[in-house]
């Protein structure tokens, strides 16, 4: 998803401004000078002035991009299912990690997302999952990384 | 030293480092010989599994997992045309060239046994020059740090793949990602928006991993690139048929290669993949044969292969030494080299010297078995790129979400990994290259406390920041390469302009 640079120019110049003018309100050090504002009002000038110039050289150049460029891929419906998978399955993943625990939850995600890419055969499901459950105990159980065994388990 | 290292011996030399070398050189060359996935994506999603292992394997499964992927890249760089990594893009024509002449052995021999070279000249480097430095910058004061800071960044942007303009923007975003959360100062809250678990920083692991592997998956479950060509077999034989008389005959290239692919790495900011550019335009700047380059030469393989695998022993030095990461590789370590209690600075280097010393010899163990284990790899190669890489999509995002997870026990983690991944994806989308963003995010903290603890102590007087000879000669190289380009380019507009005018 490629947009144009004039409204990345628009869109660094309006984010540059909320950081300075929230930045503003911080509370100053005494007697100083420079404060916990100082830095992020740097960098929110720097937006300012680096959207600025984005959007100069797009009105500049002859060859104009059009405003936004999808790439096909988004207009598939299942790959946007998939997409979806990734990103919101794993948001509700990680909400209810503790309880449902990092390998149902990972057996679940791991299995819906090869499904969803056409890896179907019972064969890679079964190993899947069995590698989910390899992966958990090798990091829990002899790397000690404290991953969540559920209360269903 | 002969003390450290007699003490380290045993710290490398057991059956858990070795063991932990040995899978995780299997993992890099792995994942390296997958097209679209990066050494640097490669290490992010194997910080969970360092976590909670000792220093020393911690570091030498970073390592030799880098080391691996940045060569097995050049295998799909042969066979497939498309590079594993962005380290062999600067001569996948060469490296093609040379497959399409049916000498794909020689190509894929070069680059082992280059790789490995240029390894172990930049691990020789490390190990000599990191104590001398560090001794160095033991003086060094919040005015030192500030400008190498800087100049790591401006490095980083100038030398980085995109516009400049974008390069610098990038990096604001990791800056500004970097102020979220208690500012160091004064303890105030920066824009927390009442989310506690944002109050002490954005956590940086899951940051990483988010910007690194999320775009990867993003890119392969949606855009679908597919490279369904059938590689061809490659023999033992040919692997060595006239390999040593080729190097022999480029041995000079190799240790121009070597060099200058250290000297990059060492720069902080830029990693192997500028390595091997460079390295590959000098080759073809100096050789009898430039016409020949791009079609198949093999004298400036010799020069990129030697430079990409040298310069991700350089990145560790200033990594090291001061903190600041030499290229995104680096970045992670540093966070490992937090949570392990090495606090990366000269001092690890007094009061942990027999684990540094370890480490470095991690490299040198690393870089000498990718000439075994990379000669394997060539041989399986056909069986390698058969991996559809939509298949190992749900296992990276399970391994990201561990990581990210574990990183404090809490889904908060995986909530930053998924956000920054998807900024991350917009970034590259729009041509805004994610290595400053990470650096920026690395360094923010850094910058801004050497900057703001300058300012206190020279009361607002900006020439203080020249006042110590160390911080004056840093402080004018950045800003000769803030403005001489700029300087250069006005003089060059007002001279063409004289002679037109004339």
């Amino acid at each position: 998803m490629k947009f144009n640079d004039a409204i990345l120019g628009i869109v660094f110049i309006l984010f540059g401004l909320l950081i300075i003018y929230h930045a503003n309100t911080f509370p100053e050090m005494p007697g100083q000078m420079v404060g916990p504002s100082t830095f992020p009002t740097l960098i929110g000038s720097g937006f300012l002035l680096g959207g600025i110039l984005i959007a100069i050289q797009h009105f500049r150049s002859s060859k104009k991009a059009p405003l936004i460029t999808i790439n096909e891929g988004w207009f598939k419906k299942a790959r946007i299912l998939s997409f979806s998978v990734v990103i919101v399955g794993s948001m509700l993943y990680a909400v209810w990690i503790e309880s449902i625990g990092f390998i149902l939850g990972g057996i679940i995600l791991v299995i819906a997302l090869l499904w969803l890419e056409g890896h179907r055969k019972p064969f890679i499901l079964g190993v899947s999952a069995v590698f989910v459950m390899l992966v958990y105990y090798l990091l829990s159980h002899q790397l000690h990384v404290p991953l969540p065994s559920g209360s269903f388990i | 030293m002969i003390d450290n290292i007699a003490s380290a011996l045993p710290l490398v030399f057991n059956y858990t480092t070795l063991s932990v070398i040995f899978a995780s050189a299997l993992f890099g060359l792995f994942v390296g010989a997958i097209p679209g996935l990066s050494a640097t994506m490669a290490t992010a999603i194997l910080v969970p599994i360092t976590f909670f292992m000792d220093p020393v394997p911690a570091i030498a499964a970073i390592v030799t997992t880098a080391a691996m992927a940045i060569f097995a890249s050049d295998i799909p760089t042969a066979l497939l045309r498309i590079p594993g990594t962005a380290a062999s893009a600067a001569y996948v024509n060469d490296m093609n060239g040379l497959t399409v002449k049916g000498k794909v052995g020689h190509a894929l021999g070069i680059s082992v046994f280059c790789a490995a070279f240029g390894g172990v000249f930049g691990s020789l480097i490390l190990i000599f020059t990191a104590p001398k430095l560090a001794l160095v910058s033991l003086n060094f004061t919040s005015t030192e740090y500030f400008w190498l800071a800087l100049l790591g960044l401006t490095a980083a942007v100038m030398l980085g793949s995109g516009s400049i303009l974008k390069s610098l923007l990038s990096l604001g975003i990791g800056l500004f990602i970097a102020t979220i959360g208690l500012d160091s100062t004064a303890g105030y809250p920066r824009f927390v928006f009442g989310i506690d678990a944002v109050l002490s920083g954005v956590a940086f692991v899951p940051a990483l991993i988010g910007m690194f592997a999320i775009p990867e998956i993003i890119r392969t479950i949606v855009y679908k690139d597919s490279s369904a060509e059938a590689p061809v077999h490659v023999s033992v034989r040919s692997l060595f048929s006239g390999l040593g008389k080729t190097l022999y005959k480029y041995k000079l290239n190799i240790v121009r290669g070597s060099v200058i692919g250290n000297a990059v790495g060492i720069l902080p900011g830029a990693g192997s993949d500028i390595g091997s550019w460079i390295s590959y335009a000098v080759s073809k700047k100096m050789s009898r044969h430039p016409e020949k380059y791009g079609t198949g030469h093999d004298e400036g393989l010799v020069d990129a292969c030697s430079a990409n695998n040298s310069s991700l022993s350089g990145a560790y030095v200033p990594a090291m030494v001061f903190g600041i990461p030499g290229d995104s590789i680096t970045a992670i370590v540093i966070g490992v080299l937090y949570a392990k209690g090495l606090n990366p600075g000269p001092l690890v280097f007094i009061t942990k010297g027999v684990e540094v010393t370890a480490i470095f010899i991690t490299f040198l163990v690393a870089n000498l078995l990718i000439i075994p284990l990379g000669l394997v790899a060539i041989l399986i190669s056909r069986r390698l790129l058969q991996v559809q890489k939509s298949i190992l999509i749900p296992f990276i995002l399970i391994f990201a979400i561990a990581g990210s997870y574990a990183i404090d026990n809490t889904y908060a983690g995986i909530v930053i990994m998924l956000l920054l991944g998807l900024l991350a994806y917009f970034m590259e989308e729009n041509g805004f290259p994610v290595a400053p963003a990470i650096l920026g995010i690395v360094m923010g903290p850094m910058l801004e406390s050497n900057l703001i603890t300058s300012l206190i102590k020279s009361d607002g007087n900006f020439l203080e920041f020249f006042s110590r000879p160390i911080a004056a000669t840093l402080g004018v190289i950045t800003l000769c390469v803030w403005f001489l380009p700029l300087l250069l380019g006005l003089i060059r507009k007002y001279r063409n302009t004289q002679h037109s005018e004339c």
